[in-house]
């Protein structure tokens, strides 16, 4: 789960990271207001938003006056940033903060290490090169801690070393260091990083940049960390979805997917490729779904104005599969939809329990397997 | 015999949280092994009465001789029920239960380390076996099943099957049966952040299976789980392997999970996966109607 920069900080600035101070505007003319109760005669402005990456001053700007803050947060608001701007949100909020002058940029986070089943510290005295929205792969060092003990002492000492600062910083990067690697293990992250940790001319460290991600399956003992959770960064077909604990994945394209497993999404994703469509979202049903909830999601999908078609795939348990069937049926039953219904039924099982829906409308075509379903869907 | 799971298998549950509870234990004993006992972890409700009802596994593993675990809890408890089953000594787990806590798995695959490799209480002779999370689990047909794969799409014979997603597990299985190629073992890793059981550790036993013949390996994004078969392959693998791996269009830097988090791709993943395993010599198809060919020419 992601979280907007100015939760981050606030989060990082709780466990005691200095961050600039700032506050969010909704509209212009809080911006001014906000720039005007802000320390320093400058002030950065930066649009909050799931999808918007900072790349070296791109879409982050400086404002010297409160018209000037007014001036970037109009133009920012309402903006959509991202890789896939269909499926970004435009910003309703941008983060002033004041503008502090750092000597030198430098660069510190925390991951999960799959590999090594452990935490590892990632620091570098410059700001590395990396994919946006991804982390470094070189040119930082790496610290791993031994989740069965945590951070030691000598490591903040390798830290700084690492950051490229003398050893009389050793104390100010332990309050940095040791902070972001507490929230990092309290708050059940799986990234946290300090894209931007500003040295000052008066050898402070700030951070000036921060993101958090975090381990959606540990939300049920974070429930502060839900809280954080904006409504607007998602599309409402998924706030729909999400109001029933129902599990999808919004993407760019024109095409629902109804599955019942991440493997047959993936299978189906990549038939879709084959043919030149692209999926416009994936909605996951678990095996313990009721046939009402099942039509619910379907119905979801089917309501989607940007879907031209919408595959269901029905599972090869028997149980299960009927239910599916019936969420079908009653999500056909009382509405035109206008959009091509395929139902996938790859398993003898699943065609089973599928028998007779073609009589219920004739926007349906069955398939017998992915790349059948995705030919029925054709070309977007 | 079957790697992992076999007829002298008896399984110990901990909680069951499907709809479908006693389902479960149907489908176990289908398959020819033994439930023997189960424990409900945090107290939950007594649901499934399939089995008699145990307060600790150590208790259940006294009384009844389980030696595996089979753990559907929910994702609140699914660590605790994983650590007290190497506690209790067993060394097969599998964990149905999905969407478990990274920081959780870390704390269970550090417990796991700690039992095996200090003399202790804890001390195990055997390696332990974890599948999971969110695993389908593991069947040798006609012997045995810890999981809850689907029996019937399954029937004896020398390929192996090992997979991160059970669905996908099954459909190889399905496309073998149908055209009368039988399986050795079928086993279900996990497709989640923090994984216990990689693919390379279960490609080393299907190797030395003497039952096993052929090798299907049913890959998924994020990890490097294919590149370390890979080299493993390239190193110690004779057998054929056949490999499917889906997911070559999935968006990258998208968690594309079912349930929770859920490794995500990075650009050209599956491209290079491919091109590493097909390096190390294994043939590479681009879907599971494609398995049961691949796998004929090679038996």
């Amino acid at each position: 789960m992601r979280i907007h920069e100015y939760q981050s900080k606030q989060i990082l600035s709780d466990f005691g990271v200095p961050v600039p101070p700032g506050k969010v505007a909704t509209d212009p003319d809080e911006a001014a207001e906000i720039f005007a109760g802000l320390p320093g005669d400058a002030a950065v402005v930066k649009p909050q938003s799931y999808g918007f990456i900072p790349e070296g001053g791109r879409g982050e700007s400086l404002a010297r006056s409160a018209e000037e803050a007014a001036a970037l947060a109009r133009q920012m608001i309402g903006k959509r940033f991202g890789r896939d701007p269909l499926c970004r949100r435009p910003v309703t909020k941008v983060l002033l903060e004041q503008y502090v002058q750092a000597e030198s940029s430098l660069y510190l986070a925390v991951v999960m290490d799959p590999s090594l089943v452990a935490p590892v510290m990632l620091a570098s005295g410059a700001v590395p090169q990396h994919e946006p929205g991804a982390m470094p792969t070189e040119a930082v060092s790496r610290e791993v801690i031994d989740p069965r003990f945590g951070t030691l002492s000598f490591q903040w000492r390798k830290v700084t070393a690492a950051l490229g600062l003398d050893r009389s910083m050793v104390p100010q990067v332990t309050a940095v260091a040791s902070g972001l690697y507490r929230a990092f293990i309290e708050c059940e992250c799986i990234e946290a990083e300090i894209g931007e940790l500003g040295l000052t001319a008066e050898r402070e460290l700030v951070a000036l940049e921060a993101r958090m991600r975090f381990d959606t399956n540990a939300l049920f003992r974070h429930h502060e960390i839900e809280a954080l959770r904006d409504p607007a960064e998602f599309g409402e077909t998924e706030n729909t979805l999400r109001e029933k604990w129902m599990r999808y994945v919004a993407l760019a394209g024109r095409v629902g997917c109804v599955m019942t497993a991440t493997g047959s999404a993936l299978v189906m994703l990549d038939h879709l490729a084959d043919v030149g469509a692209r999926p416009g979202g994936i909605l996951y049903l678990a095996g313990e779904e009721s046939a009402e909830k099942a039509a619910y999601g379907i119905t979801c999908l089917l309501r989607e104005e940007s879907f031209r078609a919408v595959i269901v795939e029905v599972p090869r348990d028997p149980e299960f599969a009927g239910r599916v069937v019936s969420g079908i049926r009653l999500a056909l039953g009382d509405q035109a939809t206008g959009k091509r219904v395929v139902v996938l039924a790859a398993s003898d099982a699943a065609r089973a329990a599928a028998t007779g829906l073609g009589e219920v409308t004739d926007v349906l075509s069955a398939a017998r397997s992915a790349s059948e379903a995705a030919a029925a869907v054709g070309k977007s | 015999m079957g790697v992992m799971a076999n007829s002298t298998t008896r399984v110990l549950c901990f909680g069951t949280q499907a709809r479908n509870r006693a389902g479960c234990c149907d489908r176990m004993r289908t398959a020819g092994t033994e439930v023997v006992a189960r424990v409900e972890p945090s107290g939950g409700p007594a649901s499934c009465e399939a089995a008699p009802l145990y307060a600790t596994a150590a208790d259940a593993v006294r009384e009844t001789g389980a030696n595996a675990a089979f753990v559907d809890a929910l994702p609140s408890a699914a660590a605790d029920a994983m650590m007290e089953a190497v506690d209790a000594g067993l060394s097969l787990i599998v964990c149905k239960t999905r969407a478990v806590p990274a920081r959780d798995m870390v704390k269970v695959i550090n417990y796991v380390h700690g039992s095996t490799d200090l003399a202790g209480p804890r001390h195990h002779e055997d390696k332990i076996r974890l599948l999971g999370p969110g695993s389908g689990g593991v069947i040798t047909p006609g012997a045995g099943m810890v999981g809850t794969l689907n029996v019937d799409v399954f029937s004896p014979g020398r390929v192996a099957i090992v997979a991160r997603c059970d669905v996908l597990a099954e459909a190889a299985a399905a496309a073998l049966t149908r055209e009368g190629i039988g399986q050795s073992s079928c086993l279900v890793t996990s497709g989640a952040l923090i994984v216990p059981t990689h693919l390379v550790d279960v490609l080393g036993m299907l190797e030395a299976d003497p039952d096993t013949e052929v090798i299907v390996i049913i890959g998924g994004v994020g990890g490097d789980a294919e590149f370390a078969a890979a080299a493993f392959i390239e190193e110690a693998v004779t057998k054929p392997v056949v490999a499917y791996l889906p997911g070559r269009s999935a968006p990258p830097g998208i968690n594309l999970g079912a349930h929770g988090d859920f490794a995500s791709a990075k650009p050209n993943e599956m491209e290079e996966k491919a091109a590493a395993l097909q390096d190390a010599g294994a043939l590479i198809v681009s879907g599971t109607e494609e398995i049961a060919p691949a796998v004929a020419e090679r038996l």
